[in-house]
């Protein structure tokens, strides 16, 4: 049935270990650069905390500039950014540049609709009592989105497993690049099935471990 | 004649003054460090604890959407009070609440709080002000991502309190509500009544010297509005907060407050003691609340008396006796609680025919109207006025017979 799988078996790890680096270390970013745009786009926006419209505005045309390029091109984009601040735009560590810029823009957007989401009238109690700005933000906004941020996590952690397998295929690295190049291009099926099967598998963890965190935040119901 | 209405509710004469067990040690918690220093603005001359001069304000101001939510409000609070304003939707009520605290800004006007005016406050100065004035609102603004407990610690750490100290004091709130059993409930768990609870133990963290209530009990059913009505009135009793609370509806006003504003499209139409207003409410739209807080016919009824046109047949019918009134008495205070009917009824020769009655309780006050027929001789009736108005009953239509 696996004829390849025995002698692959090292690779076949190699490439998983690969993915979930590509994949943590992607989103550990993404979600270090998300996390206060998204923040920002929900301050500046109009009627707000500090309503800005020049910074909001500017802020989301570039979240909407990366989200709209195909993932593809963003690739070949990052592709001298990678090159410039790590000294290659291979492997697995020149991969996560264009991760980073597909997703973290992406996770913004999920940020600050859930920020949206807590209601005017708590904000305006925290002031009453005499919140700073910088209150609000970790003791109202942040804790009160807490499960939209978690399943916006693991929704970005989710495409990430995807994207990845594609940034591998150019940069060299994970199951994608398994798939490709010892799968597909080798004529080996077993090994383009078992890497799917193994992507299968981490999207599976990962939702249920999201899913997992979102119920114990959220406190609604 | 309408029997039904002379079940005369002592229910409300009887109300229980149940005092809350309030901890003085928990209340009393202050340190140095957090001793606050209201007099962030210049000081001046002015009595009142609240003083709004001239207030207007106008959203949107100079566009073609400008709306003048408040044109001129000029209004004083006293120390220890529990002041209501009442109006309609769109009054401007909101508006007005929230100037007291500056979540908003009088485009014109002053707004004085403790000799402060709130205009001069910024950053730090403004916020320490603003611990000192708890509010509560209609939907309750708890944070649901944290328990009861976790909600009235939220004021404490924005205060600076250490961790231990303020759970201490978190807990002692939740006594002063009655909610201690409800501690590590998340809001989504709790009743509005209890909702409404824990936002009350938060507003009262900082120790404030001024409660503002945003419609507080407006989404709460009737009984869990006289609980949380009787809870702030032992709130403003015990600790002597000043309580500022905007309604929609007069039982909220007769219920707790000493004294209440009309507000109608932005203007003060009428000010003044709970009783005054009740007994003698001057503007139209006062007569209105008035009206549907007793009986809606009994005041149209009140306001056909009074009119030249419509006088009703029977007012003047002659009958064998003599002749027929159609009066409406009003018992302000001690009177409506002395049998006077009986007296009247004893010493003079007229006949009461009672069309109508009620009793209720504003705050401590009890209030009584009876719709009445007399009849008798002219000078009997002319007699029966006299007595009434010496024992301090109102009549209506006022005047001679
Ligand atoms: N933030 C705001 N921006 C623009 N207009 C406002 C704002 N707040 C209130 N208004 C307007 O000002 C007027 C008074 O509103 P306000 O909320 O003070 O009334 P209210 O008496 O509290 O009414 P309700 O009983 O419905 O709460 C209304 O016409 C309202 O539309
Ligand atoms: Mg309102």
């Amino acid at each position: 049935m696996f004829p390849n799988v025995p002698t692959y078996s090292d690779r076949i790890i190699q490439a998983t270990f690969e993915t979930l680096y590509m994949v943590s270390f992607s989103l550990l970013f993404a979600v270090i650069l998300g996390l206060p745009l998204g923040v920002l786009l929900i301050l500046t926006s109009p009627g707000h905390l500090l309503p800005n419209r020049p910074i909001h505005q500017l802020l989301g045309t570039i979240v909407n500039i990366f989200r709209s390029v195909p993932y593809i091109v963003l690739i070949l984009w990052m592709i001298p950014v990678a090159r410039a601040l790590i000294g290659t735009s291979f492997g697995t560590n020149a991969a996560i540049f264009s991760l980073v810029a597909g997703s973290a823009p992406f996770f913004a957007r999920l940020v600050e609709s859930s920020m949206r989401e807590v209601s005017r009238g708590v904000i305006e109690a925290a002031q009453a009592m005499g919140a700073r700005t910088w209150d609000i933000i970790w003791k109202v906004l942040l804790p009160e989105s807490m499960p939209g941020i978690f399943a916006g996590i693991t929704v970005t952690a989710v495409g990430l497993v995807g994207y990845s397998a594609m940034a591998g295929v150019v940069a060299g690295g994970g199951l994608g690049a398994m798939a490709w190049n010892d799968g597909y291009n080798s004529f080996k099926n077993d090994i383009l099935f078992v890497a799917t099967v193994l992507l299968i598998i981490i999207v599976q963890l990962i939702q249920w471990f999201g899913d997992f965190l979102v119920r114990r935040v959220d406190h609604r119901s | 004649m309408n029997d039904k209405r002379m079940v005369m509710n002592d229910k409300g004469m009887t109300m229980k003054s149940k005092e809350m067990a309030v901890n003085d040690k928990g209340m009393a918690v202050k340190n140095k460090e957090m001793a606050i220093n209201s007099k962030g603005g210049h000081a001046e001359e002015s009595e009142s604890f609240i003083r709004l001069k001239h207030v207007k304000k106008l959203y949107y101001p100079g566009t073609k959407r400008e709306i003048a939510a408040l044109k001129g409000i000029d209004l004083d609070i006293e120390k220890g009070e529990i002041f209501g304003v009442i109006g309609y939707s769109g009054a401007g009520k909101s508006t007005l609440i929230r100037l007291i605290n500056a979540l908003e800004k009088p485009t014109d006007g002053e707004v004085w709080v403790g000799g402060v005016n709130m205009a001069t406050l910024t950053g730090d100065a403004l916020r320490r002000k603003r611990m000192k004035i708890g509010m509560i609102f209609q939907h309750f603004n708890l944070l649901w991502s944290r328990t009861a407990l976790e909600n009235v610690l939220f004021p404490l750490e924005l205060a600076g309190w250490p961790r231990a100290r303020a759970t201490q004091r978190a807990r002692e709130l939740l006594d002063i509500v009655s909610l201690s059993h409800r501690k590590d409930a998340y809001p989504a768990r709790l009743s509005g009544g209890e909702k409404q609870r824990v936002g009350i133990a938060r507003a009262l963290a900082n120790e404030p010297d001024l409660l503002l209530s945003d419609e507080a009990t407006s989404a709460l059913d009737p009984k869990t509005t006289d609980d949380i009505l009787e809870l702030l009135l032992s709130i403003n009793r015990t600790l002597g907060i000043t309580i500022v609370l905007i309604t929609h509806e007069m039982r909220v006003i007769e219920k707790i407050c000493d004294r209440v504003a009309v507000l109608d499209e932005g203007v003060i139409k009428e000010v003044g003691r709970v009783r005054d207003v009740f007994a003698k409410p001057q503007s139209a739209i006062a007569k209105r609340f008035v009206a549907e807080a007793l009986d809606a016919e009994d005041v149209l009824m009140r306001e056909t008396a009074r009119g030249p046109v419509s006088e009703p047949a029977t007012d003047r019918l002659l009958t064998s006796s003599g002749e027929t009134r159609r009066w409406r008495l009003i018992f302000v205070g001690e009177v409506a609680e002395r049998p006077v009917i009986t007296e009247l009824i004893r010493q003079h020769a007229v006949e009461i025919n009672i069309l109508r009655g009620e009793i209720k309780r504003l705050k401590d006050t009890p209030f009584g109207t009876l719709t009445v027929e007399v009849s008798g001789r002219l000078e009997d009736i002319q007699k029966a006025r006299r007595y009434l108005e010496q024992t301090g009953v109102i009549i209506e239509p006022p005047g001679e017979e």
